[in-house]
């Protein structure tokens, strides 16, 4: 107790010595003259856990010798579990108030194994001495439906607390976990609510606590997780003045051990996917007559008892023509235990191709506890009609363009042309270089064409001589016809022009001017043999004579006159005349 | 009438200068088509060592070549081909799928400009630039006649800018066949055939190895030297392998 500006703080146990399944109650006063606002800071408590808590707070007045005096006191009251046998002791227990420390003393406390007032194992509750009826007799009891159990294969646990007197509270401190197995909880007690048993002639209040599936998950031997209750009982009134109290009392869960067998490898069909316990199969179309594109349902149903959550659906065979979705899953499961169910599997399965289908068999696996065996069973086989339907894109059914299944990839392939040429470069093949030849060559004969049009424009002795031979060649035609119709004169107009036009072009002078004298010097200027000039001069003067005397001519006359006038043409031809410019 | 007579035989003689020698390759197409890789490789091979060149014939061999699983000679033929038609597509996606088989990693990066060049220096074939080059310099010429002969200033003005169009055209189109002619004459690549080879930094096995090498990759000849030819890897880095290892494009 400390004193201090009139403030102390006391603390006190109710008992100094406890019981591993009683609790303690730790209870801090602060007595002050004033209502004042201070919490006592509680430390760490070896061998002790601090389970509840709560605080009351009482004013006083004392009146002595007409001098009031009067005291607030805060009670401050904490529930302690304790965590194991030995002596502890509570350290100091420290509150603040205006910047001063104020200290309780120490307390020392005894922990014992258990109260022999309470007793919680069914045997030692054979052993009681029946008429005790202060006694306490509770226990829980954790009832596993199987002591052995393989991987997968479901089983139960009931957790029922029973005691010898009505409860009238209970806390639950700390649930099982079940590491190793995945839990399914499928009962929890909401109310205190009892069935009476009488177990070994002692009548026995029973709680249904909570149950448990339990799915095991790999092979070991597990004592299963305990279960922590606090529970409130009443303890009846011993005389007038009792008002009797309620205890609290701590009770755990007995120790079961549950073996997890494997499941054995030997034998194991590739088809298993870890379905444990007993099931049936059955399968069922929605319809067996359908259009291309629109879907039906396959409806697969396994049910059973087992582990009906925790495996994988059967797969679905490719049928060819037909597209399927994956499945859609659930799981329908029976109370109280969820051990018992069905699991509903739908294909939704949509026809590209009309024809008449069989959907083969789906087989399904299963391990069988009982028999320690892996049964496969089968649906049957199903018959589906599809007609050719109206596809429409955009709806539900319509059919999505999906990516083509690529294979594998490889070279291409050969050139099947079977009759092949070696090659050859057309740059050394000879026709390549003739048309360039040829086409250079046309430059050249362009440029000579161009010179002679030249000449041919600029130089008019030049293009009378070019074109003598010609013009002769018109008037000859005319001499042969004159000849043809025996025209005499005609012949004699046409020879005498022929000759005159073909000396005037040669010589570049004019025909129509020119006289025998004319002729004569031009062929005395070019140096002609005078045996040819006679005869040229001979000839004119006979046609000249002919045309003006009116000399006769036969025929025969006519074509030597003919045959002579060729004669000098060809001579003249041959002769190179110097031109008059 | 003669110069009908010359213009004629000329014409008539342009498809005799042109045929040449066929060859049949119908057994070793038989033989590819029916999976006889062995068979059609033996008839295949027996056109070629004929000393004959052609595309379809290159082409086939590098398939067979291909399916026979020698990726060295299956690169080789594929190369020759690749010298007639360089942008043939499928040659050279079966190229690409062959590289994506050979153990030396060759990677040829080209930029975007380079590409466009390639794409079209290669456009035409040797022959067909060839034709070009015929047709362009006949043309060129029939405008120069033209532009001889003719009279009119505003036809000469014409004919003129037509010229200088077709004198450029030609010139590039005749600088592209010859340098592809250069290049199809050129012996300077060449395609490892024999599954692992060593390269020395010497023409002798005496020498230092410098990096080893595997069927199917294309390497360029730098020089010869008795049995050993230096080759110059796509990295840049040269060395002496025995020339009997390689297989020359």
């Amino acid at each position: 107790m400390c004193f201090a500006d009139n403030i102390s703080v006391t603390s006190y146990v109710d008992k100094n010595t406890v019981s591993l399944n009683e609790l303690l109650n730790l209870t801090v006063e602060i007595k002050s003259e004033e209502q004042i606002d201070a919490e006592p800071e509680i430390p760490q408590l070896t061998g002790f856990q601090i389970v509840g808590q709560s605080s009351s707070s009482s004013t006083s007045i004392e009146i002595i010798n007409n001098e009031m005096t009067r005291s607030v006191t805060q009670s401050f009251t904490y529930s302690l579990r304790p965590l194991k046998t030995g002596s502890f002791t509570i350290p100091p227990i420290y509150t603040k108030f205006k910047n001063k420390t104020f200290r309780s003393k120490t307390i020392n406390v005894t922990v014992v194994e258990t109260n022999s007032n309470i007793q919680q194992t069914r045997k030692n509750t054979q052993k009681l001495d029946k008429n005790t009826s202060n006694t306490i007799q509770i226990f829980l009891q954790a009832t596993p439906s199987k002591s052995e159990v393989f991987i997968g294969e479901p089983f139960t646990v009931k957790y029922i607390l029973y005691s010898n007197k009505g409860l009238v509270g209970l806390n639950a401190e700390k649930m099982p976990e079940f590491a190793g197995f995945v839990k399914e909880e499928t009962f929890q007690t909401k109310n205190i609510t009892h069935t009476l048993e009488v177990i070994s002639g002692i009548r026995y209040y029973a709680y249904h606590i909570s149950d448990y599936t339990l799915f095991p998950t790999y092979a070991n031997t597990f004592n299963l997780d305990k279960m922590e209750l606090l529970c409130a009982y009443e303890v009846p009134a011993k005389s007038f003045f009792d008002f009797g109290t309620t205890k609290r009392v701590y009770i755990q869960s007995n120790t079961s051990t549950i073996k997890i067998k494997s499941i054995p490898v030997a034998g194991q069909p590739d088809n298993f996917s870890g379905a444990v316990g007993q099931f049936d199969i059955k399968s069922e179309l929605s319809s067996s007559k359908v259009k291309t594109g629109e879907s039906v349902t396959l409806t697969l149903t396994i049910a059973g008892s087992g582990n009906i959550r925790m495996f994988d659906p059967p797969t679905m065979p490719v049928i060819p023509n037909i597209d399927t979705f994956p499945p859609e899953e659930s799981d329908d499961l029976y109370q109280p235990d969820n051990i018992s169910g069905k699991k509903v599997i739908k294909y939704i399965l949509i026809p590209e191709e009309p024809g008449t289908y069989n959907l083969p068999a789906i087989s399904f696996t299963y391990f069988e506890p009982r028999s320690e065996t892996y049964k496969t069973i089968n649906t049957r086989s199903l018959s589906l009609n599809i007609e050719r339907g109206k596809i429409v894109p955009g709806s539900l059914s319509y059919i999505r363009p999906h990516d083509i299944d690529i294979q594998g990839l490889d070279i291409h392939f050969i050139i099947t042309k079977n009759i092949i040429s070696d090659y050859v470069l057309i740059v050394k093949q000879a026709w390549f270089w003739i048309f360039i030849v040829l086409s250079l060559l046309s430059i050249v004969a362009a440029l000579i064409i161009k010179k002679e049009r030249e000449k041919l424009l600029q130089d008019k002795a030049y293009y009378r001589a070019r074109i003598s031979n010609k013009k002769l060649q018109k008037d000859l035609d005319e001499v042969q016809a004159a000849l043809k119709n025996n025209d005499v004169s005609g012949f004699i107009v046409a020879a005498a022009n022929a000759l005159k036009n073909f000396i005037a072009n040669k010589c570049n002078i004019s025909a129509g001017a020119s006289t025998i004298q004319d002729i004569s010097s031009q062929f005395n200027k070019n140096k002609l043999p005078q045996i040819d000039v006679d005869k040229i001069i001979d000839f004119l003067k006979m046609t000249d004579s002919a045309r003006f005397g009116g000399t006769k001519f036969s025929h025969e006359e006519l074509e030597e006159k003919y045959n002579e006038l060729n004669t000098i043409l060809q001579n003249l031809s041959k002769t190179k005349f110097r031109k008059k410019r | 009438m003669k110069k009908n007579i010359f213009i004629l035989s000329i014409l008539l003689l342009i498809p005799l200068l042109l045929c040449a020698k066929e060859y049949d390759l119908t057994v070793a197409n038989n033989a590819f088509q029916e999976q006889n890789y062995q068979k059609a490789e033996e008839e295949y091979m027996k056109v070629a060592n004929e000393g004959v060149k052609n595309f379809e014939l290159f082409y086939n061999l590098g398939n067979t070549y291909f399916k026979l699983n020698d990726l060295g000679n299956a690169r080789l033929y594929y190369e020759k081909a690749a010298k007639f038609e360089p942008m043939n597509k499928e040659l050279n996606e079966n190229i690409a799928m062959l590289l994506a088989s050979i153990k030396d990693k060759e990677d040829i990066q080209r930029s975007f400009v380079e590409t466009i060049l390639r794409k079209v220096y290669f456009a035409f074939s040797i022959n067909l630039l060839g034709v070009f080059v015929l047709t362009f310099f006949i043309l060129m010429m029939a405008f120069i006649v033209l532009l001889i002969m003719s009279r009119s200033a505003v036809l000469k003005r014409i004919v003129k800018i037509f010229l200088v169009i077709l004198a450029v055209i030609f010139f590039l189109v005749t600088v592209t066949e010859v340098m592809r002619i250069r290049d199809f004459y050129t012996d300077d690549s060449a395609v490892i055939l024999d599954e692992t080879v060593i390269a020395y930094s010497g023409p002798s096995d005496d020498f230092p190895q410098v990096f080893t090498i595997h069927d199917g990759l294309k390497v360029s000849i730098e020089r010869f030297d008795n049995d050993w030819v230096l080759i110059k890897l796509p990295s840049g880095n040269g060395g002496w392998v025995l020339t009997s290892t390689l297989g020359i494009i």
